[in-house]
């Protein structure tokens, strides 16, 4: 292409964006948003561990406190809403899904005393391996854990209703949009290891017969998200309505937002608390 | 075709072609005959067959340490020819060579020369060895066996003296065995098929660890920087207490080829050549090494691992289904292209139970995590906690009363 073409082509594409300035914005019905952002859930919290503290003791870092929360992990989230009203801000209502997980090594039988390693409070605070034989016997994390890896998976799903106050960006040009999502959460969990997608855990029935149970389940709870948007068509409104006229895309925002996830299956003794209270950010696309 | 184009060919092609396969231009595996027989000219095809099967090159080479301890006779150079010699007059003389391009009586005598001509008494116990001159005036394939010891290491002797093999003839090598149509002059007519043979065994990897898990053992192990002879990899174990038996499962070693070739007591174990993908096996009575008590041998039977591909960076497996608290002695082998296995040192590992986050919160079932259903709203939940979903179930209720007015 000389640069005589190139010069024509940028005339025609600019007398192009500015004659569709003035054309009306394409209907807009769909946004769809990803985000991504910390999580750590709370499993330790929940009514049914009785107080234990598993989820800190397995996943947890071996220098950290006894009991401490383990650090967090990358959430990857998607959601699709469907935007029933849009006069004085937008109304919609949406489906939200995505994917965290978390490895830790398993603890290994010890071999001399058949016992797993405890995890105890140390003198600083801090935590302490020990074989819990007769005298308790003080070991390394090393000594504690296989090669085996424990999987924690979990997949949250929400059923959301959503309002979008985006009045200052459509009527005065301030391409700042606030919003809250509050919803219906629902949090599939499993637990994998290095043998099995989904592990089998040994109990045992009412009658005292072994049985093995899957690690996996699911946790309902509410969840609310405030959160604040940039409209991104603010950096070139010229470009953003042509590209609204040609393939229907609207608004591209960048956000970010709280996690306010409230997931133990209300308090129920055999469910796991998933909550967290964090923040993520994304990408939305309204059509 | 631009200079661009021509580079981007050479480097598309070099990424297909395996690396052992590099060192041994030209390709081995294929070739011709050539030539006149009492002036009249002949053509035709030669290749490599194992057992009715044609030797899949993609998969390697079959010319290896192994082929040569065992002193193979199932691999075979078949011929098909497309112009026979001539139907009528004397048959023309035969002959069978093996080492360098061109061998014949008076080249063999050349210092250097590595020629061996192959015959029912060379090398020793080739017997069966058949080369039928009449054979050639027809067009139906001819089978000729090529004995693994002579094709791995031609050498230049009086047929008085008997040869040695030492199955240790180093790294690649390119030789060409070759069928002598015609009168031992100075241009027989010939039907070539060249050869890589390979005696030298890639890098030993070494084995760091094996470490336990639940009736599984993760072995990790690693080799110098920039070693690029193995294709694969490949881990051998057994029970200390029951060194003679395989670890895995019937099921597990008829489903799972063995990557490397072997000869052991009696038995050459040949890795997959065919596009099958299957192993097979040659009995050669009294040939091989032999299992000592105590020694773990490079042995198929013992395989635990299925291939694992020399590029990949996490060089690791894990074997699972043994049992807990009993000793197992672990290896690695390092492959190359022509079924040549090298070994790590052994290592002892012990499987042992592991508990996972939920082991001691089930210790009975009614204390066991759970979820899919409508448990999450029954019976045990309290009013207090239903009360943000009713508040949820109402909110979206009067926004759809809004929106019907």
């Amino acid at each position: 292409m000389t640069s005589l073409t190139r010069a024509v082509a940028a005339v025609v594409l600019l007398w192009a964006g500015a004659a569709q300035a003035d054309v009306t914005a394409s209907p807009q019905h769909v946004m769809f948003e990803v985000k991504f952002g910390p999580y750590v859930p709370h499993l330790d919290d929940s009514v049914g561990f009785g107080g234990k503290t598993p989820f800190s003791d397995l996943f947890g870092d071996s220098s950290s406190a006894k009991g401490s929360t383990p650090s967090w992990g990358l959430l990857g989230q998607g959601e699709l809403d469907y935007q029933f009203f849009n006069r004085f801000g937008i109304l919609g209502i949406g489906i939200s899904a995505g994917y965290h997980y978390r490895t830790a090594k398993s603890f290994v039988l010890d071999p001399a005393t058949k016992k797993y390693c405890d995890v105890k409070v140390d003198e600083r605070g801090g935590r302490r391996y020990v074989i819990p034989s007769s005298p308790e016997r003080q070991v390394a994390y090393s000594d504690c854990i296989s090669d085996d890896e424990d999987q924690l998976n979990v997949v949250p799903l929400s059923l959301l209703l959503s309002y979008r106050f985006d009045v200052l960006d459509r009527r005065f040009q301030i391409p700042i949009i606030p919003y809250v999502k509050i919803g219906l959460a629902y949090y599939v969990w499993w637990f994998g290891n290095s043998s099995s997608y989904v592990a089998s855990v040994p109990t045992k029935d009412s009658d005292g017969n072994d049985k093995f149970l899957d690690a996996s389940g699911g946790s309902l709870g509410l969840v609310v998200h405030p959160g604040l948007a940039l409209d991104l068509s603010a950096l070139d409104p010229v470009a953003a309505r042509a590209i609204d006229q040609e393939v229907g895309l609207n608004r591209v925002t960048a956000f970010v937002e709280l996690n306010y996830s409230w997931v133990n299956g209300f308090g129920q003794a055999r469910k796991l608390n998933l909550s967290d209270t964090t923040l993520s950010a994304g990408l939305g696309f309204e059509f | 075709m631009t200079r661009l184009t021509r580079q981007i060919l050479v480097f598309t092609l070099g990424l297909g072609v395996p690396s052992w396969a590099v060192a041994d231009q030209p390709m081995t595996g294929s070739g011709t005959c050539t030539g006149m027989v009492d002036g009249v000219a002949i053509a035709g095809t030669t290749s490599m067959w194992i057992k009715d099967a044609p030797v899949d090159l993609s998969k390697g080479h079959p010319f290896g340490k192994a082929e040569c301890e065992c002193h193979s006779r199932d691999v075979q150079m078949r011929v098909v020819m497309q112009t026979t010699v001539s139907q009528v007059g004397a048959l023309p003389q035969i002959a069978m060579w093996t080492g360098d391009d061109v061998c014949s009586d008076s080249a063999r005598r050349v210092p250097g020369a590595r020629c061996e001509q192959i015959t029912t008494n060379n090398p020793p116990g080739n017997s069966q060895f058949k080369l039928d001159a009449s054979s050639f005036r027809q067009t139906v394939p001819i089978d000729i066996g090529l004995p693994g010891e002579a094709i791995t290491t031609p050498q230049s002797l009086p047929a008085s003296m008997t040869p040695t093999y030492s199955c240790d003839t180093g790294g690649p090598q390119n030789y060409t065995v070759q069928v002598l149509l015609g009168p031992s002059g100075p241009s027989p007519a010939t039907c070539k098929l060249p050869l890589a043979v390979n005696t030298r065994g890639p890098t030993a990897p070494t084995l760091d660890t094996v470490g336990s898990g639940n009736s599984a053992l993760t072995v990790r192990w690693s080799v110098p920087t920039g070693t690029t002879d193995a294709q694969y990899y490949q881990v051998l174990c057994r029970s200390k207490n029951s060194p003679n038996t395989p670890v895995m499962s019937e099921d597990f070693l008829s489903a799972t080829p063995y990557y490397f070739s072997a000869c052991i007591d009696g038995v050459l174990y040949r890795r997959p050549l065919n596009s099958a993908n299957t192993n097979t096996t040659e009995a050669r009575p009294g040939l091989g090494a032999t299992p000592v008590a105590g020694k773990f041998l490079v042995d198929p039977r013992f395989i635990c691992s299925d291939r694992i591909t020399a590029t990949t960076t996490d060089l690791s497996a894990r074997i699972e289904g043994l049992n807990n608290g009993e000793d197992y002695e672990v290896m690695v082998v390092a492959i190359d292209g022509y079924g040549n296995a090298t070994e790590s040192a052994v290592v002892i590992g012990t499987p042992q139970p592991t508990k996972g986050l939920l082991d001691d919160v089930c210790t009975n079932e009614a204390n066991c995590p759970t979820g899919f259903g409508c448990s999450a709203l029954g019976a045990s939940a309290s009013p207090s906690s239903l009360l943000p979903v009713a508040t949820f179930v109402l909110l979206l209720g009067r926004s759809r009363r809004r929106r019907a007015r």
